[in-house]
């Protein structure tokens, strides 16, 4: 492992670091505020209270406050050693292997911690969970944030916007400065599903509750929602007729995950994405369909030809020569020889050839 | 990498601090309150303890001690935030080509056959469960006999191969003489037998097996007949080498190449193949993406930089004719000039102009005709 080239594996220290980042200034800003206030009782106590057992209640309450705050403060302390061992066990993890079995071993578990990143964003649970076990890689993949996403992922897949509205209001500060919009998003799907049922009173009061504060940041969706009330379930007009589509509730999961892994610092597209599409690429080149087919070769597969539909081909400004004999790359110092029937081999597979059959 | 370790450690040190501070602070508040109630329910003078209590409470909320734990708290996180930014990559998802998806059952395949190739059964069962993917895609019988014979190589039983290789005999070696493997498996055992039951049994072995593997491997054959004479102490004997090697690794190796061969398939399995060539050339590829600044990789067919993966990578020959810089394909084949130079077909057709008049080779000033130009094959 090169340490002076970046890695990349940022996502594996980025989840741990801004949360730890965060928590650290969340127990700042609520140390100063508790402290702020609770000095200020004081003041208040002193200025205007004399009466003992009014004074005895306040001191109470002020004891209370402390009390509140310490234990609180604690669990967040818990929280961040834990955030921070992880980090510093993740970056322990990362700058190890050096020798070539080591490389080898960083390798499959890396292939693995792909693997389980793919199968726990595609809700394929069971599978995930499967593989983290047996690979042992419960330290190196956030298990607890893809559980809670996959949670709340299914109570929207069975059309109940409930939780995901409520992860929205934990996280509203935050989303904000996203920009996202699936807190509007939600709320349209509800007023659609209101209209779908005939509730149409019902779907005009909630629009008039959840809708209408929105509807000067998201002006052109507003009114497409507004559309769809006059419109109804059965429009064929293609422009309503996609919010009472199935798939509007599988956009709607889809946004919601990709909300969820922006907020924890996950990269939007899994891991196996970045490296099929990578890995497709650089090993994609053109083919000759006359050319001896090597099976070690993954992009003979009629599979990967698939999955590498649309992604650019890899470009080579050296030749590189394999010898058919000795099946390696030629180099200088194991260099091509012409045949005069025009067939190229390596220097070292025509000595060996010429040794096996005793000089010829 | 080794200095974002060394700023967690550090920020690890200044959590400690500080949340001894606090929580000193914290208790010291806690004591300051509880002493005041105690004074007031005693019947001491209100007012006055009141303020000596807000005198104290001030003291404990500007402690100076809590304030700088907290900033220093903070100051670490952040050098180890900015040596992380110098340590790790940005964004590793502006790799991905915007818009593309890739085939969903094509993907379960390819991912259920890696874990059946990789002898993984139990969890390549329950994503094919999970999946509901059609159980036959998945190659697992292809797989499930050659794990049965690796799990027997690993359990140091050599039989089940033996039965194999002699099995296969043809496709193992077209000459029709037994295999390499053949033997390997056939020398394991010859050892074991002369550990464990002695050189006779050894040796009835040796005359049964040893003969029809004698055109390829007389030298090792010889060597195997001298450790015969070593039976106790064959870790003092010059043949010690033969006692230390990994035997059975490099069997498990030798089987496992040659049985995929047999049905076809690589001896890697190509997800592993293709997601370690992507690790490889990551860095290289998000480097093209800042500079480019379009949506994902480049928009064009090919991408507009080499990355060179070196030649384990290399899976078939590529010729890049010098001059146009382009790959050659069946229709644009590789030519040798008179001087020994090699073009692709169209530039030399474009160099000599159509005309049977010779033209000059770009690298040494031979003068070459297009007429006498070969095509070669790799």
């Amino acid at each position: 492992m090169d340490a002076k080239k970046e890695s990349t594996e940022t996502p594996l220290i980025r989840v741990p670091y801004e949360a730890l980042k965060r928590s650290v200034r969340d127990e700042s800003k609520a140390l100063q505020e508790e402290m702020a206030r609770i000095t200020q009782q004081m003041e208040v106590l002193q200025q205007e209270q004399r009466d003992k057992t009014i004074v005895v209640g306040e001191l109470e309450d002020v004891s209370d406050r402390i009390q509140n705050l310490k234990r609180k403060l604690q669990e967040r302390e818990k929280a961040e050693k834990r955030l921070l061992n992880s980090c510093y066990a993740r970056l322990d993890y990362l700058s190890k292997p050096s020798s070539p079995d080591e490389v080898e071993e960083f390798e499959r578990e890396r292939l693995d911690r792909i693997l389980v990143d793919y199968l726990l964003r595609a809700s394929l649970t069971e599978s995930g969970l499967a593989v983290l076990k047996n690979a042992a890689l419960e330290k190196l993949v956030d298990v607890d944030i893809f559980l809670e996403i996959q949670r709340i992922a299914s109570t929207l897949e069975k059309r109940d916007c409930g939780s995901a509205l409520a992860w929205c209001a934990k996280n509203a500060g935050r989303l904000k400065k996203m920009k996202s919009s699936l807190e509007f998003n939600l709320r349209v799907q509800e007023f659609v599903e209101h209209v779908r049922s005939g509730k149409l009173l019902d779907a005009v009061q909630h629009a008039r509750l959840h809708l209408a504060p929105w509807s000067s940041i998201y002006s052109k969706q507003f009114y497409e929602a507004m559309g769809v009330l006059v419109f109804g379930p059965g429009t064929k007009c293609e422009r309503y007729r996609k919010y009472f589509a199935p798939a509007r509730w599988d956009e709607l999961v889809g946004w919601f995950k990709h909300d969820c892994f922006r907020l924890h610092s996950l990269t939007t597209e899994s891991l196996l994405s970045v490296h099929l599409q990578a890995g497709l690429s650089v090993l994609n080149s053109h083919r000759d369909s006359t050319e001896e087919v090597n099976i070690e070769d993954p992009m003979q597969l009629k599979q990967f030809q698939t999955l590498a539909a649309g992604l650019p081909r890899a470009k080579h400004l050296h030749s590189k020569i394999r010898c058919w004999l000795t099946k390696q790359v030629m180099t200088d110092e194991n260099p091509p020889l012409l045949l005069p029937n025009g067939m190229v081999y390596s220097r070292k597979g025509l000595e060996s050839m010429a040794l096996a059959d005793a000089g010829w | 990498m080794e200095a974002a370790r060394e700023q967690a450690a550090k920020a690890t040190k200044r959590q400690k601090t500080s949340a001894n501070a606090v929580r000193e602070a914290l208790e010291g508040l806690e004591k300051a309150v509880e002493g005041a109630k105690r004074d007031v329910v005693a019947g001491e003078n209100v007012e006055e303890r009141v303020s000596q209590l807000a005198k104290e409470v001030q003291a404990l909320a500007t402690d100076e001690k809590v304030s700088a734990g907290q900033r220093e708290m903070q100051s670490a996180v952040a050098k180890l935030g900015k040596a992380l930014d110098k340590a790790f990559m940005s964004d590793i998802s502006k790799v991905c080509r915007k818009g593309k998806q890739f085939n969903k059952d094509t993907l379960q395949e390819v991912i259920a056959q890696h874990f059946f190739r990789e002898g993984r059964f139990e969890e390549g069962d329950v994503f094919v469960r999970e999946t509901g993917m059609v159980p036959e895609r998945s190659l697992k019988s292809e797989f499930e006999e050659m794990h049965g014979i690796i799990d027997s190589i690993e359990k140091k039983k050599v039989q089940p191969a033996l039965d194999w290789a002699v099995q296969h005999r043809e496709k193992l070696n077209p000459e029709g003489l037994p295999s390499e493997l053949e033997f390997k498996l056939v020398r394991l055992e010859y050892i074991r037998r002369l550990k464990h039951e002695g050189k006779m049994a050894a040796l009835r072995f040796a005359r049964e097996s040893f003969p029809q593997h004698g055109v390829g491997q007389m030298h090792e054959i010889s060597k195997l007949m001298g450790c015969l004479l070593y039976e106790d102490k064959l870790e003092a004997s010059p043949y010690k080498q033969i006692v230390l090697d990994d035997m059975w690794g490099d069997v498990r190796k030798c089987f496992l190449q040659e049985y995929c061969k047999t049905v076809g398939h690589s001896s890697v399995s190509p997800l592993r193949v293709v997601v370690n060539a992507g690790a490889l050339a990551l860095q290289a590829l998000l480097k093209l993406t800042t500079i480019m600044s379009t949506a994902g990789l480049s928009d064009g067919d090919e991408l507009p930089v080499e990355i060179p993966l070196g030649p384990q990578y290399v899976f078939h020959s590529i010729f890049t004719c010098p001059v146009s810089k382009e790959q050659c394909t069946a229709e644009n084949p590789p030519m040798r000039l008179q001087c020994g130079h090699v073009l692709c077909k169209q530039s030399i057709q474009k160099l000599a102009r159509g005309g049977a008049r010779p033209f000059k080779c770009p690298y040494c000033p031979t003068e070459c005709l297009e007429a006498k130009c070969q095509k070669i094959h790799f």
